[in-house]
Order: C-alpha cells, then structure tokens, then sequence
C-alpha cells in the first residue's frame, strides 16, 4: 500500500553480522523481511545503509519472493527470483535471474525485472552481452472477462535488443 | 509381569538422568566462581587504573575499577564497578561498563555482570550504537566480547534483538549469533 513505505521495516533471521565500518548488515538463515504489506523472504539479506537509513536491501535465496498489495483493494502481487534488490528510497524491486512477477491473472517472466512501486510500471528484459541476443522475456495477459479486471494490465516496457531502454510509457 | 516393571524403572532412571545433564549444560559456562564463606582476600585495591599501549606507543585500552578483591583459594579477583575502554587501530573506541567483573588468575579473559553496556565512544553523532546485555566475556588479546545471553542494540536508526553476539573491536564487526530481530525507523518522507 502507499503508506507501507512510512512504515518501520522489520527484519528477522536466524543470525546476522554487523560491520559498521562499511555500513553494511548480511542477515541469514530464514530471512523475512516486512514493511506494511511489503514481504521479502530470503536466505540471505544484505542491507546497505546510509547515516542509518536503509538504502538498499538484497536478498538472494532458491529463490527470494516478494509480495506486496500495492493499491487497496487489488489482489496481492507476487514475484520471486534468485536475487531481489529492494531500493527503498526509489520504491522500487529488481528481480534477478529467473525472475517471474505476477498481478492478478498478469504474469511476466524473465532474467531481470524492474518494478516500480509507485507507478506500477514494469521493465523487463536483459543487456545483450556484445554478439549475444539477447534473453528472451514472456508476458502473458489474461484476456479481459465480461466484467472489468480487478486490477489494471500492468504497464510494460520492453527494452529493444540490444540495449534495453528502461522507458516510461 | 514383573519384566515389565523393570524395565520401566530404569526408562524412568534414564530420563532423570538425561534431565539432570541437560541441566548442567545449561549451567552458563562462566557462573560467578564461588568463593567459600570464609575465604579472606589475601589483597585489596582501590580505583584501580590500568593501561595497555601497542607496539607504536599508543594507548589501546584501559581498565579501571572502584575495588578489587583477591581471593588466592579461588584463584579469582572480584572487581566492583569496571570499566573497559578499547581503541581500535582506526581510532574508532568503546566503552563497556558493569556492576561487578571478575578475572581468574589463570585467564585473560574478564567477566563483566549486572548491567553491561557497551557503547562507542567516538562515532559521528548520528552513529552511536549502545548494547545492553546481562553480562559478557572480554578477551582483551583479541579484542573481542563475546556472551550467549540476550542483547539489545540501540542506534538512532534501528533497534536489534538477538541472543548471543560476538562484538570484534579490531575490525568493528559485530556478530548476532541466534534470534535476530531489526527495526529500521521509517524514513521521513522528503
């Protein structure tokens, strides 16, 4: 929800190493992390901070999920990857490596996902490396039923090989 | 018949001694050492300061203490009041107070109990980190505390609870060993 991210994050795992010199917490065993309706569970959850703030959390796990209700009233959207990179100043998550993120009946897959919390809008596709083409992405819409969906199709941009083009519509 | 009675006296008489031995471990690895009723200390110190310096002359850490009780039969000092302070090769210090300490003759390391705090000293003003627990051992040739009991860690940012840590002066690690549980303060909306 809008207001998850005014929220105190809590974060509980089996054991954790602090190291103040680079600011950095690495959580492990059993990793949850929750912010308001914000959930991410992983085996392994790096946090960077900044003066104290959290800036950035990662975590990593076979695989790591995420869920949050972005809007009252829509469904719960889902995500899960090897490797989820939670931007808390910009509100958003990057999904990493086997990435799939679904919204109602809405599913995309790919190697690397971007999602913008806020405006809903979605990046897929990864950097083709020099003469690669570049990983493929799936994107699978549920055709509309007689009432209107629930939830609105998310907005997706598809990066053009090779080089994505994170755009807003 | 009769079989059938023995053999579930001796499953009773294993189980209690199971429990016994569980109980034992459960014992803190560092209880007070018990010096007899009677004992008398064979020397006795007052505000106690003692100092140590690195190979470069400077000072790493110190000691202080109210008083000092030692008692030769037992093999310990009993400390009131004790106060560490320990510097890390990058300047960064801490502070780690208690009630009561004790040292064994035989052992660097000192126990601190009752109210152990330890806080950093010279941290930005927006750093400070102070840890609460019941009591800890501090290893003076490493650097290092170390306690198995429940700690808190207090940051202007962040409360944290877990159950045994292991705090590295020299490299400014902290390790929470069981039942970690962190509270990041929401950031104030721009």
């Amino acid at each position: 929800l809008p207001e998850d991210f005014n929220q105190e994050v809590v974060i509980v795992s089996d054991r954790a190493e602090i190291d103040r010199q680079a600011g950095v917490v690495i959580y492990q065993g059993d990793v949850l992390l929750t912010q308001g309706t914000l959930r991410i569970e992983s085996d392994r959850l790096t946090v960077v901070s900044t003066e104290g703030r959290m800036e950035k959390a990662t975590a990593e796990g076979q695989p790591a999920r995420y869920q949050q209700q972005i809007n009252p009233g829509s469904p719960l959207t889902h995500a899960h990857a090897q490797r989820i990179d939670y931007l808390a100043a910009n509100q958003e998550a990057i999904l990493i490596g086997n990435a799939v993120l679904r919204q109602d009946s809405n599913e995309i897959t790919g190697e690397r996902i971007r999602y913008d919390m806020n405006t809903e809008v979605i990046s897929a596709g990864q950097p083709a490396d020099a003469g690669e083409k570049p990983a493929r992405i799936k994107v699978i819409f549920q055709p509309k039923t007689a009432e209107p969906a629930t939830a609105p199709a998310p907005a997706v941009t598809v990066p053009d090989a090779p080089v994505p083009a994170e755009t807003q519509p | 018949m009769r079989k059938q009675y023995v053999v579930l006296a001796l499953a009773l008489l294993a189980g209690i001694g199971l429990l016994n031995l569980d109980r034992v471990k459960e014992m803190p690895v560092t209880a007070t050492p018990v010096v007899s009723g009677n004992e008398e200390a064979d020397y006795y110190g007052d505000q106690l300061y003692q100092r140590q310096y690195n190979a470069a002359g400077q000072l790493e850490q110190s000691f202080r203490a109210a008083t000092l009780q030692h008692f030769p039969l037992s093999a310990v000092s009993h400390f009131t009041r004790p106060r560490i302070i320990t510097t890390a090769e990058d300047g960064k210090m801490w502070q780690i107070d208690a009630l009561t300490g004790e040292a064994l003759d035989q052992d660097e390391r000192l126990t601190l109990r009752e109210q152990v705090e330890i806080r950093s000293i010279n941290t930005p003003a927006d750093d400070p980190i102070t840890i609460h627990t019941d009591w800890l051992n501090y290893h003076a040739g490493q650097q290092t505390a170390t306690t198995d009991a429940p700690v808190v860690i207090r940051h202007p940012a962040t409360l944290t609870e877990a159950t045994g840590m292991t705090l590295n002066v020299a490299d400014r690690t902290l390790q929470l060993h069981h039942q970690v549980n962190t509270r990041y303060v929401p950031q104030a909306s721009e």
